[in-house]
């Protein structure tokens, strides 16, 4: 580029200070091939502002387009059918993800807990005459009391000791209940009684406690069952509801 | 609840000038004054594509003379579009006939230009031959004139917008599509012969 038009493109960009741009302009005023460089300058920046302008305007108009109407075609009303397919197909699935999205949200622990548990009830053993205190704490509902007389106890069997974990249980001492359930299901003192319900008290604190792989399989275990005392029960707790709780823990 | 700003006639003159305001004021063109430009051409045998296009270069031509202070603000803004429009369409009715369109056109009451309006005309020609050389520099180098020359950016912003190396590549890009533009114009008669005329003015 020869150095006249440098000048003359920073003349045009304001980049001269004023004796500067003074002695250009006189040398255009002298100088034709000067002037005609300096105005084919000019008319480039103004068609560059132009088509600036025209770009500017287009877009608007473009903006200010109303949306074109389709028109329907010849078999509109097969098409009619489809898209009513696709719209009740579409909120099927709509409904449907709600669903599936509640259940996941609703389902947890806590909820199977709830919906499962009901306080163990002891057949009246008032009449007889060898009283036991523990389970007459039990049967007042005094589970402090019924821990304490455990705790006090040489020789447990396992009715004691389940006893003992469902007052737990009810104080929302699940993580004391555990190993108490466990004593039963170990099997150590060689008495079956209370293991049917130690298995399904201990799944049920196994919840609470967050030990969801050891309540799934207790569970899993009186389900392959039926002749479980709580058979009936577990099999209220649907295989989604089971598999919800083993992606959450 | 939302007002829509309407400009008199003096306020959308000055609304052009300002940058800040400028889409507005061709909303505003758009909005009052499209439609009778539309039913002008439609009733003289153009499309709906050929209203639209003659007001888009009617608007354009209008900017262009407001911030050039060549519209006197003699006539009202209504009566100087119009008056392009119109003008436009019979140059381009004279156009398509040379260029043998048997299409019916009609072109027999053509009226009074208002001042200003034949400059517009005279310059159409020029003008589209001169976007053409510009378009044919390439992206690149019409967007960097652009941002310079009509949105006044600093060399600064520039070189982040369009990711350049430094404030230096950027003038020097600048310079080299300046000049390729100014060399191709050199070589187009109808520049040669406005750079001419305005030599020897």
């Amino acid at each position: 580029m020869r150095p006249d038009n440098e000048i003359l493109i920073d003349y045009l960009d304001k980049q001269l200070n004023p004796e500067e741009s003074a002695q250009l302009e006189s040398a255009i005023q002298k100088d034709i091939v000067l002037a005609g460089e300096f105005h084919y300058l000019g008319l480039a920046v103004d068609t560059i502002r132009l088509e600036a302008i025209n770009r500017h305007v287009f877009s608007i108009r473009q903006s200010l387009k109303k949306p074109e109407i389709i028109e329907k075609p010849a078999h509109a009303v097969v098409r009619n059918i489809y898209r009513t397919g696709l719209r009740v197909a579409a909120a099927l699935i709509l409904v449907m993800g709600i669903a599936v999205l509640y259940k996941y949200t609703s389902v947890n622990s806590q909820s199977v807990y709830e919906k499962q548990f009901t306080g163990y009830e002891l057949t009246n053993t008032r009449g007889q005459e060898i009283h036991d205190s523990e389970e007459d704490a039990y049967q007042d509902k005094k589970w402090n009391e019924v821990i304490s007389i455990y705790q006090g106890k040489m020789n447990r069997s396992n009715k004691q000791s389940f006893l003992a974990a469902m007052a737990e249980m009810q104080l929302n001492h699940y993580q004391q209940a555990i190993p108490l359930f466990e004593n039963i299901l170990n099997l150590k003192s060689g008495d079956n009684s209370y293991l049917e319900e130690a298995e399904y008290f201990s799944a049920l604190a196994y919840l609470m406690n967050h030990e969801e792989t050891n309540a799934i399989r207790m569970i899993n275990k009186i389900k392959s069952n039926p002749a479980h005392t709580y058979y009936p029960l577990v099999t209220k707790i649907s295989p989604i509801d089971l598999k919800i709780i083993e992606l959450k823990k | 609840m939302y007002k829509k700003i309407r400009f008199s006639d003096s306020e959308l003159v000055e609304a052009i000038r300002v940058k800040e305001t400028l889409e507005t004021a061709i909303l505003q063109l758009y909005e009052e004054h499209a439609e009778v430009t539309r039913s002008f051409i439609m009733g003289k045998g153009g499309t709906e594509q050929d209203a639209d296009d003659i007001f888009q270069e009617t608007v354009v031509s209008f900017i262009d003379s407001v911030q050039k202070a060549k519209f006197r603000q003699e006539s009202g803004v209504r009566t100087f579009l119009v008056s392009i429009s119109k003008n436009l369409w019979y140059n381009e009715i004279r156009r398509r006939q040379r260029a043998g369109n048997r299409e019916r056109l009609y072109e027999s009451d053509q009226e009074q230009e208002e001042t200003g309006v034949s400059e517009i005309i005279r310059d159409r020609e020029l003008k589209k031959h001169m976007s053409q050389l510009l378009r044919s520099l390439g992206d690149s180098c019409r967007k960097i004139l652009e941002l310079f020359y009509y949105e006044n950016l600093p060399m600064k912003e520039i070189v982040s917008h369009l990711h350049y190396e430094n404030e230096q590549v950027v003038r020097n890009k600048k310079y080299k599509c300046l000049q390729q533009l100014t060399d191709k114009m050199k070589e187009n008669p109808l520049a040669a012969q406005q750079i001419s005329e305005l030599i020897n003015k």
